[in-house]
């Protein structure tokens, strides 16, 4: 009894790995996607990743007007992720970072002013540690949510228990 | 696999939203009081899976363990991936609250599947080999129905080619499909071995 389905349970780690460093393609399987962008000169930069912070690549990039919601430009992501896309000058874009496998994600991209010491660049590597920040899946998420859980299921215990008596 | 806010059209996104309403409702109604651990149980741990990526190769790879929730809870597993998806929504970003629907059916219909078609299959005193084979095919039907009705889904709203969106989501999701069906056939080989009461409500 133990001989084969230790024999089987090899066999299935094997064809696990096998498969897995097949197909490869594992972008796609991150489910949240975040972007940041900016105006900067004639262009808007910005970068866009998804939650386990990998870099999206290849997604499509359209920037709108906020006002209007009308399509100013369209482009795509590099291998890194980052995007610049020239656009008509305007005060603050919209950006809407869409994948094929139904990933969207929108981002507000404001023109960056230095004033005094602190140069555009310093603002901008700033403003993409914020986003990273934000992406991230912190410990005290998980641990709530699976409090959300139990407390879910003690309520409904509480209920199918009163309605036994 | 959670398809976002705005990449569905609002025909779509009404419709799957009423048929997972309606499979919440029969859901709930279903659910026997002595599942309610399991519920609980198989609900967090959908809720954690797919935060943990563990790297493998050139990418990353998670679990997402609907077709093993669905085997065991059956109906039940609507309303478990509801709340597991609500949090999903609300706390990492994961899709968002106008697509819950069409996400919660993207989930739970293979995992229903996967109870329906399998639970012939484990009655008492099942083989080993058979108890592993019916793990295995409850990630195949999970992933693989997931990844058929998220490609139908975008089909039908942004009238791209159905054929090509199944190619993507196939290859994308390959290696998510191995991983739940290894851990689904030793999780049923396990409980069969070990716990065969906790299969009882399946066969019922």
């Amino acid at each position: 009894m133990i001989a084969p389905s230790r024999a089987s349970t090899a066999f299935l780690c094997h064809l696990c790995v096998a498969l897995t460093l097949l197909a490869g393609s594992a972008h796609a399987l991150a489910h949240g996607l975040r972007v940041t962008a900016h105006a900067a000169g004639e262009d808007v930069v910005g970068q866009a990743l998804y939650s386990d912070l990998t870099p999206a690549a290849g997604l499509f990039v359209d920037i709108l007007d906020p006002t209007t919601a009308t399509r100013l430009a369209d482009g795509s992501s590099g291998d890194d992720g980052r995007f610049r896309i020239a656009v008509p000058s305007l005060p603050a874009y919209r950006v809407v970072v869409e994948g094929e496998e139904g990933h969207r994600a929108e981002a507000h991209a404001p023109r960056l002013t230095s004033g005094g010491a602190v140069d555009v660049d310093a603002l901008r590597l700033l403003r993409e540690d914020i986003a990273r920040m934000e992406a991230r899946i912190r410990l005290q998420d998980i641990v709530g949510g699976i409090g959300y859980i139990f407390g879910l299921a003690g309520l409904t215990a509480w209920f199918m228990a009163r309605r036994r008596k | 696999m959670h398809l976002a806010d705005g990449v569905l059209s609002a025909p779509v996104l009404l419709t799957s939203t009423a048929l997972s309403v309606a499979g919440v409702a029969f859901g709930l109604r279903r659910l026997r009081e002595e599942q309610l651990p399991l519920a609980a149980l198989l609900g967090a741990a959908f809720f954690v899976a797919s935060t943990i990526h563990v790297p493998v190769g050139v990418g990353s790879v998670h679990l997402i363990l609907n077709g093993l929730a669905g085997l065991l809870l059956g109906w039940a597993v609507f309303p478990v991936l509801c709340v597991a998806l609500a949090l999903q929504a609300a706390l990492f970003s994961f899709g968002g609250f106008a697509v819950l629907g069409a996400n919660l059916l993207i989930m739970a219909l293979p995992g229903v599947a996967a109870h329906h078609m399998l639970r012939g299959r484990l009655g008492p005193g099942v083989a080993h080999l058979q108890a592993l084979i019916s793990g295995a095919a409850c990630g195949v039907i999970g992933i693989g129905g997931a990844a058929l009705l998220a490609g139908a889904l975008l089909a039908l709203s942004g009238g791209r080619v159905f054929s090509e969106l199944i190619v993507l989501f196939g290859l994308a999701h390959l290696p998510v499909l191995v991983v739940d069906a290894a851990i689904g056939a030793f999780t049923v080989a396990t409980l069969v071995r070990m716990m065969p009461q906790a299969l009882a409500s399946v066969r019922s």
